[in-house]
C-alpha cells in the first residue's frame, strides 16, 4: 500500500496509525507527478489532496475513508469498540479532539507570512482553548482516548493534538494543553506507547524538516 | 421512552440522522430544544452547542457521524456501512466528499442569504467551491440506484440533505443548473427523492427552507 503524503500532516498520520495498528504494510511517498495539483496526481484524487492511497488498483482518498478501508481489510484488531454506544463515543471523542482542534489550528496557515495579523492569531488561540476544554471533558486518557484500548478515537485525536503541539508555538501560543490534566496525561502516555510514540516521533521529524525547509 | 433527536430538520446534519433512522426502521422524535442550542441545558447535552443531539434513555450522543453509526447498530435492517473494503469505499467516498466539499459551501451561501453567517462569506468563492465539490461527487457516485450501488448506505443519508441546500442556493445565487453536465448526479437526485427513507426528509427540508428564506424561521443559535 502506498500512501501519498507526509506523515506530519495530521490527516496522513491518521492513516499511519490505523495501518500500523492493523499491521498493514505501507510506505509514504510524495504525490506522483511532482505535486498535489499535477495532472497525474489529480487523476488519482480530483481534490489534489493528501493522503491519497493506492493499494493494487484501488485508489482511495479522504483520510476517514482510507481509515475505514484499512479497518475493512482485516478483521483483527478492530478500531471500533464492539458495543454500539462505546463505538459512537469513540467517534465523538475523535471528532472533538481531532476535527475541531485541527480545523481551528489550521486557520494559522493563513498567518505564516510576514504580515501576521496578531488579532487573528489571538482569536485562534481563544477558539482552540474552547475546544481543548471540551476535549479535556470527553477524553478518557485511560490511557487511550476512549479507554483501555487503542481505537478510532486515537486515530483522530492523537495526530491533531500532536500537530498542534508542534505548530502553534511558531505563533507564540506556548504549551497549548496547559493545565488540562487528562490531555497532558494522554500525550505523556502516548509518547511511551510503542505504536503512538513511534508515529509521534515520525511526525516530529517530518515537521522539523518541513520547518527548516520553510525557514520557520 | 423513544429516541429523541434535538434540533431541526433544516439542519443537514440532523437530516442525515433522520434518513438513517428511517432506513433502519427506528422511530425518532425530532424536538426543537427550548431556548435554542446555546442554553446551559443544551450545552450540558452537547458542549459544542450544535445540533443534532440524540437521546436514547440515558445515552446522549452528538456529532452526526456518531449518531448515524449508533442508529445503524440499533436494527438489522439495511446495514448502512458495508463490510468489504471495496464497498466501504464506494459508500464512504461520496459521503465524505459531500460532508467536506459540498455541504459546507452550500450552507455558507444559505447563511449569507439568510443573514446568519458568522464569518464573512465570499459568494464567488463559495459558489466555485460548491461546483468543484459537485464535480468530485459526480465522479465518486456509483451507477446504481443508490450512491454506493444497489443498496442504501451512509452516502444516501449524507447526500440528499446537502443537495437540498445546493439546489436552493444555486438558484438564489444564479449558479446555474447544478445537474447540467453531471448526469450521474441528475439521475441519482431524481431517483433518491422517491425513496421511502429520503422523501419525507427532503420534503420537510424544502418546506422549512422556504420559511427560513422568507424570514419566518428564527435561528436556534
Ligand atoms: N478532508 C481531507 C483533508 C486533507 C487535507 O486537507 N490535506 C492537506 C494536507 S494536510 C492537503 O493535501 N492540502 C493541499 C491542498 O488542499 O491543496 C482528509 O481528511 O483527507
Ligand atoms: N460536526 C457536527 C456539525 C453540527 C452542526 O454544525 N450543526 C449546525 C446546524 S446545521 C449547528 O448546530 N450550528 C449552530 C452553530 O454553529 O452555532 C455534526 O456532524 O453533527
Amino acid at each position: 500500500m502506498i500512501v501519498y503524503g507526509s506523515i506530519f500532516s495530521p490527516y496522513c498520520a491518521r492513516v499511519a496509525l490505523a495501518a500500523r495498528h492493523k499491521g498493514i504494510k505501507h510506505t509514504f511517498a510524495p504525490p506522483v507527478g511532482g505535486g498535489y495539483k499535477s495532472p497525474e496526481f489529480l487523476k488519482m484524487n480530483p481534490l489534489g489532496k493528501v493522503p491519497t492511497m493506492k493499494d493494487g488498483k484501488t485508489v482511495v482518498f479522504e483520510s476517514a475513508v482510507i481509515v475505514d478501508y484499512i479497518e475493512a481489510k482485516s478483521k483483527k484488531k478492530s478500531l471500533y469498540p464492539k458495543n454500539a454506544k462505546d463505538a459512537a463515543s469513540a467517534r465523538m471523542i475523535g471528532a472533538v479532539a481531532g476535527d475541531y482542534v485541527h480545523n481551528t489550528v489550521s486557520k494559522l496557515f493563513a498567518q505564516m507570512g510576514p504580515d501576521r495579523d496578531q488579532k487573528a492569531v489571538e482569536a485562534v488561540a481563544a477558539e482552540l482553548a474552547k475546544y481543548l476544554d471540551i476535549a479535556e471533558k470527553v477524553i478518557a486518557a485511560k490511557p487511550y482516548a476512549a479507554g483501555a484500548k487503542f481505537t478510532i478515537a486515537d486515530v483522530f485525536a492523537l495526530p491533531s493534538l500532536a500537530f498542534m503541539e508542534l505548530f502553534v508555538p511558531l505563533f507564540g501560543i506556548v504549551n497549548p494543553i496547559g493545565g488540562r490534566k487528562k490531555l497532558a496525561r494522554y500525550m505523556a502516555k502516548a509518547k511511551k506507547d510503542k505504536l503512538m510514540g513511534g508515529v509521534l516521533k515520525d511526525m516530529e521529524d517530518g515537521f522539523r524538516a518541513w520547518q527548516k525547509s520553510r525557514g520557520l | 421512552m423513544g429516541l429523541i433527536l434535538y434540533g431541526r430538520i433544516l439542519s443537514p446534519f440532523l437530516a442525515r440522522c433522520v434518513i438513517a433512522a428511517n432506513a433502519k426502521g427506528v422511530a425518532v422524535d425530532v424536538q426543537v430544544p427550548k431556548g435554542g442550542i446555546k442554553t446551559p441545558e443544551f450545552l450540558k447535552l452537547n458542549p459544542l452547542g450544535l445540533m443534532p443531539v440524540l437521546k436514547d434513555g440515558r445515552t446522549v450522543l452528538y456529532e452526526s457521524a456518531a449518531i448515524v453509526a449508533y442508529l445503524d447498530a440499533k436494527s438489522r435492517k439495511n446495514p448502512l456501512r458495508p463490510k468489504t473494503p471495496k464497498a466501504v469505499v464506494q459508500a464512504g467516498l461520496p459521503a465524505a466528499v459531500t460532508d467536506n466539499y459540498v455541504q459546507g459551501p452550500a450552507a455558507d451561501l444559505f447563511r449569507l442569504k439568510r443573514g446568519t453567517a458568522k464569518n464573512p462569506v465570499d459568494p464567488k468563492a463559495a459558489g466555485a467551491a460548491l461546483m468543484k465539490g459537485l464535480d468530485v461527487l459526480e465522479q465518486t457516485l456509483a451507477k446504481g440506484k443508490y450512491a454506493g450501488g444497489a443498496k442504501i448506505s451512509v452516502a444516501d443519508c449524507y447526500i440528499p440533505p446537502a443537495l437540498v441546500f445546493a439546489t436552493h442556493t444555486a438558484a438564489i445565487f444564479a449558479l446555474g443548473d447544478i445537474f447540467a453536465g453531471r448526469p450521474k448526479l441528475a439521475k441519482y437526485w431524481k431517483g433518491i427523492q422517491k425513496d421511502k427513507a429520503v422523501k419525507p426528509v427532503v420534503d420537510a427540508m424544502n418546506a422549512m427552507m422556504a420559511d427560513a428564506l422568507a424570514g419566518r424561521l428564527p435561528p436556534l443559535y
